[in-house]
């Protein structure tokens, strides 16, 4: 049967179910209040300094996503940069108002140059600094990312419930801690070989 | 305090596929009425994207009731809609890009700072054939 005109099959893994603010962040250790709560007082010590720092699909994006809604003492001024997307707004280097946080999600996309002229600018004009990279840029650590496989379960299992009958089998013989090493951590690239894998039809 | 449910929505369609330039045919209807605090009734008739990569968007037809304008107070519970459908983009269910059709009925409501909102979609498919 041709696929044009057939209303689609939902796949479980697409962009919108994964993308970062539609999974809740995990944190290991403690319930997200408490440890968002820890994040927002950590960067009030810092004076809106700081860095989210690790690997590819590790969660730095969704940390940033749970994290931005509860900066209510912060102006907080969010800029998004990927591999196709790495340009600054003139505007971010206007003077910021009181309280303003410039948050930079990709800072490291950023040429060496203009990573040192955010850091200049918001220094001069008291500004906070909140940045998500694959490495240290040289800011105070907020938290460092890093999936267990345990999450990687739990975010699985919540995006195909093994008790419903639509993924029944669905997962047999995938095996997620192993997938997770083989993707050196990356919760991204799991989802995304089993968006692959739910197309396929297992 | 006195604890609000959540609206109840329902959209029937009267078929599940619908022809390029046909006429999308439906009802919807609130389960005893917009809640008293509704801020607005949204209808609109749109398609979507999904799969691996950044999703897109597009709106063929968009209708809102609100009680500001007095429209929300007129707007007919049961509703039963027509709207034209364009030519294109059809349904289609690819692998790395699907394109879903859907009508779907938003209603916001709340006192403002705790705004909340309830969505309903119904889908369908705009196919050549006009049928499943």
């Amino acid at each position: 049967m041709s696929r044009v005109g057939r209303r689609p099959r939902v796949n479980p893994f697409s962009t919108r179910f994964v993308q970062p603010g539609a999974i809740p962040f995990r944190f290991p250790t403690f319930p997200s209040p408490d440890g968002l709560a820890a994040l927002v007082l950590r960067l009030g010590e810092t004076r809106g300094w700081g860095q989210i720092i690790g690997p590819h699909g590790s969660g730095k994006s969704t940390l940033l996503a749970a994290l931005l809604p509860v900066l209510s003492d912060w102006r907080v001024c969010h800029i998004k940069l990927n591999t196709t997307d790495r340009r600054l707004l003139p505007e971010v280097f206007d003077p910021p108002k009181p309280g303003a946080l410039l948050v930079i999600d990709g800072f490291e996309q950023l040429g060496f140059l203009s990573r040192w002229r955010v850091k200049r600018h918001c220094r001069k004009h008291g500004c906070g600094l909140l940045v998500t990279a694959h490495t240290s840029m040289g800011l105070p650590d907020l938290y460092r990312t890093a999936v267990t496989p345990r999450a990687a379960a739990e975010v699985v299992a919540e995006l195909a419930p093994e008790s419903s009958t639509d993924f029944a089998g669905f997962l047999d013989g995938f095996d997620i801690p192993a997938r997770l090493r083989a993707h050196h951590g990356s919760l991204r690239e799991v989802l995304f070989e089993l968006y692959d894998r739910w197309e396929a039809g297992m | 305090m006195i604890r609000v449910e959540e609206p109840d929505i329902r959209i029937e369609l009267a078929t599940e596929a619908f022809a390029p330039s046909g006429e999308l045919a439906g009802v919807f209807v609130i389960a005893g009425g917009p809640p008293p605090d509704a801020r607005s009734v949204e209808f609109s008739v749109m398609w979507r994207t999904s799969g691996k990569g950044t999703e897109d968007i597009g709106v063929a037809h968009y209708q809102a009731w609100k009680p500001g304008d007095g429209t929300l107070a007129s707007m007919p519970n049961p509703n039963t809609f027509t709207v034209t459908l364009p030519n294109t983009p059809w349904s289609y269910d690819g692998t790395l890009v699907k394109i879903h059709w859907l009508a779907r009925v938003r209603v916001r409501y709340g006192p403002e700072g705790d705004t909340r909102e309830v969505v309903q979609d119904a889908e369908f498919a705009l196919t050549p054939s006009g049928r499943v």
